[in-house]
């Protein structure tokens, strides 16, 4: 009898471990939304996170006051030098501004980002899996936000929306091995795929790169626009490295974020807004998946679900 | 089942843990890797448990992180289950009354953990890299966990130890008056 029920544990251990398996399979980062009991377990538990993220970043705020004199000093006098080299670059970029208002007319670029409507948003916690590059914003959907909405900050691009709840959201960073973002290098105009490191790394690297293709080191990768997640133009990283790939076939870059991934506090999401016309209030698009299935489909961008 | 006080302070130093894990721990983090709070519920649980009782709330321990997480809901169920297992099963033949014990016992169990979890990640999702996952976290983080359990373990034991005697004082008094 004792016998028999050790086996009948056994079985039901084994049954229960290929059903978890299978529920784990099925809840990776392609769900389009999250079930009713995580909602409520997020939800709940993002104030208490918001409270303590606050708290946090209010303490190494207080700690970073007491930073050595002499090095505000020197960062002062490096800051002055700066802000002369930038007020020259600012005249420079006046006139290059004017030529390139005229060369995008010419060239008929739609201004991309101008159908865009951000929304700002506080990190209120990070993934806790460190192989996981993910964080969690206060506001869900509440404030129109849905899966694959495009997240930023001013220095440049930080991750798409993956789960939403009523009033939180979880960001895919694109530091992240699942998020894959369609890239092009803004001097060349060469395309890739820029995708995560993994290894625990905050560095990005972009592949797809054609041998033949003329870039280096220090040219910055913008998004292509390609794939319908991303808007084009957003800043993504520069490049810091470059290998040749498959028997000299193909060409694979390191690039380094814009974004400090490890000091991310407050963040723009881009809704997609669409004007209804005449006085009426703008409409927030709550659903991407159209786009994104196409844009998934041609294995541009979105998750990479397999390397 | 009767709650105690003990059962609620053990309720809210878990959520504070699930809190602090990310919120507190990526603040500290150490060339990316940040220690787990939850894995020291699941060790110090199960130094105290029987094999199949430790499995099981390790089990629930990593159903309410998977819940949070919300991605590949399952992993931690089954990495904390049979760590938790693990270790119980090993208390169980060769425990010693000393500090070292459970600086091992976290180790061991923080090393299963990540080990399984990334076995079962590379199975479930092909992208984790195993090997260098394993170099760049489950090793750090197993040390990182052990580094840290001092100064976790002392103050639960403290707060466990002081309401066990609270708790025997209690009783002391009830059956000396009544």
């Amino acid at each position: 009898m004792r016998k028999l029920n050790k086996k009948i544990i056994i079985v039901i251990i084994a049954v229960a471990v290929v059903l978890i398996l299978f529920l784990a399979s099925a809840t990776g980062t392609n769900r389009d939304s999250i079930s009713g009991l995580e909602g409520v377990v997020r939800d709940a538990s993002a104030p208490l996170k918001g409270g303590v993220t606050s708290l946090v970043g209010n303490t190494s705020a207080i700690s970073d006051n007491f930073v050595d004199v002499d090095q505000l000093l020197e960062e002062n006098t490096a800051l002055k030098e700066r802000v002369a080299s930038l007020e020259a670059e600012v005249a420079a970029l006046q006139d290059a501004k004017r030529e390139n208002s005229y060369l995008k007319d010419l060239l008929n670029i739609a201004d991309e980002l101008a159908d865009w409507q951000p929304v700002a948003s506080t990190v209120v916690a990070r993934s806790s899996k460190s192989w996981y590059n993910t964080i969690t914003i206060k506001g869900g959907k509440d404030q129109g936000f849905s899966k694959n909405m495009p997240v930023i900050t001013a220095e440049g691009l930080v991750g798409r929306i993956n789960l939403v709840s009523a009033t939180t959201a979880e960001v895919l960073l694109i530091i992240d091995q699942e998020c894959a973002v369609s890239a092009v290098v803004q001097t060349s105009q060469t395309a890739g795929v820029v995708a995560g490191n993994g290894y625990n790394s905050d560095s990005l690297y972009m592949i797809h790169i054609p041998a033949d293709a003329k870039i280096s080191t220090g040219q910055t990768v913008i998004s292509s626009g390609l794939g319908g997640i991303f808007p084009r133009g957003l800043r993504i990283g520069y490049i810091n490295n470059v290998t040749s790939v498959q028997g000299g076939l193909m060409q694979q870059a390191t690039v380094e974020p814009f974004v400090d991934f490890d000091r991310l506090s407050n963040v723009l999401v881009l809704t997609n807004v669409t004007q209804s016309g005449g006085d009426e209030s703008p409409v927030v698009t709550q659903n991407h998946d159209e786009e994104n299935r196409e844009g998934q489909a041609s294995g541009i961008e979105g998750e990479v679900s397999a390397r | 089942m009767k709650i105690s006080t003990r059962h609620v302070v053990v309720i809210i130093l878990f959520l504070a843990a699930l809190v602090f894990n990310e919120t507190l721990m990526p603040a500290i983090a150490l060339g990316g890797v940040s220690p787990n709070l939850i894995i020291y519920f699941v060790i110090f649980t199960a130094l105290v448990k029987r094999p199949y009782q430790a499995a099981f709330w390790g089990a629930v321990v990593g159903l309410v992180e998977d819940l949070m997480i919300g991605r590949y809901i399952g992993l931690s169920i089954l990495s904390y289950a049979f760590a938790a297992y693990v270790i119980a099963y090993l208390r169980a033949r060769f425990y010693q009354e000393n500090l070292l014990m459970p600086l091992l016992a976290v180790f061991i169990g923080s090393f299963i953990f990540g080990s399984l979890y990334l076995v079962l990640a590379q199975i479930i999702a092909a992208p984790l890299l195993f090997t260098g996952s394993f170099i760049s976290d489950v090793l750090p983080q197993s040390l990182y966990n052990t580094a840290l359990s001092l100064a976790v373990y002392v103050p639960m034991q403290f707060i466990l130890h002081r309401m066990q005697v609270q708790r025997e004082y209690k009783r002391y008094h009830y059956r000396k008056y009544h």
